[in-house]
């Protein structure tokens, strides 16, 4: 995963309205996958990680968002409910294209990968293009071009 | 919701009986030489000829050789091994030094969508649900 910076400004490139619930769509699959995989790694809970795994799989994701909807007002539920997956699709898409082996290009993971297809197969897959600590080492770039991006937006939207 | 909560953690379960049966295969087809690429494991021993790999949490230790050159304990990595003269010989190995600043670079910005969300979002007790703050009105 590129870390939380880089999939939020994902998500605000994309966001159109709901620009906070877009955020947390971006940051969802990670919050609900890799801290409850620290605390299991943490106490050695063998096993743990597997609990959790489909919650970075786009159909559980689809799920998640679709309960997280429930939780607000009828009005604005659909409009809820697209943002969080606008946010969710967002980081997905960026998580794909990063590597998981040390060979950049098509890669079938057989252990362990992001399980795109489940809850129908288990067949791994991702296109490698960045290492996962790629986007950390370009923040320098991101940050302030999000900002100029934002400060331009503000200007033409007064 | 309580149907969607049920198909969720259905959806858990099920991933948990799929994918330690898969793990238990794919490490066994590691040691047998069948398979090449092991992604996110941790570094639990390493002396200048050999290091110990594992799963986090503490599953499926494997002796590999040669360590890299800048390896240490608690180093997560991703591998390539092969098996030669039964020994798990690393073909290519990418350390994650970067892991942990990339962790903590996220936590603030978890607080700040967290604050966002407190700003824009206010929880109203009577309908049991989340509805946008009114304009000037802040939580």
């Amino acid at each position: 995963m590129p870390e939380l910076v880089t999939h939020a400004i994902a998500g605000c490139l994309l966001a159109r309205r709901h620009l906070v619930l877009v955020f947390v769509g971006a940051l969802l699959p990670d919050l609900l996958t890799r801290i409850p995989n620290a605390l299991f790694s943490f106490l050695k809970i063998a096993g743990g990680e597997d609990w959790v795994r489909p919650l970075h799989s786009p159909v559980p994701l689809v799920l998640v968002a679709l309960l997280l909807s429930f939780l607000f007002d009828s009005s604005i539920r659909r409009q809820v409910f697209s943002a969080l997956m606008l946010g969710i699709m967002s980081h997905l898409v960026l998580d794909f294209f990063q590597r998981r082996t040390p060979d950049p290009g098509w890669q079938i993971v057989p252990e362990r990968g992001y399980q795109w297809l489940f809850p129908f197969s288990q067949f791994d897959f991702q296109f490698g293009l960045y290492g996962p600590e790629a986007s950390l080492l370009l923040l320098p770039l991101t940050v302030p071009l999000l900002a100029w991006y934002l400060w331009t937006c503000r200007k033409r939207h007064g | 919701m309580t149907s969607l909560i049920l198909i969720l953690f259905l959806l858990c379960w099920r991933s948990f009986i799929v994918n330690s049966q898969r793990t238990a295969a794919y490490f066994s087809a590691i040691q047998d030489g069948r398979a090449l690429t092991l992604t996110h494991f941790e570094i639990t021993r390493v002396t200048s000829e050999d290091m110990t790999i594992q799963i986090p949490d503490g599953r499926f230790p494997l002796v590999v050789s040669p360590p890299p050159a800048d390896a240490e304990v608690g180093d997560i990595v991703n591998l390539k091994v092969v098996k030669r003269d039964g020994v798990l010989q690393v073909t290519a190995c990418e350390t994650r030094k970067w892991r942990d600043l990339k962790i903590w670079i996220s936590i603030p910005v978890i607080l700040a969508v967290a604050w966002l969300f407190g700003r824009r979002y206010r929880f109203a007790g009577k309908q049991g649900s989340f509805l946008p703050q009114q304009r000037g009105e802040h939580a």
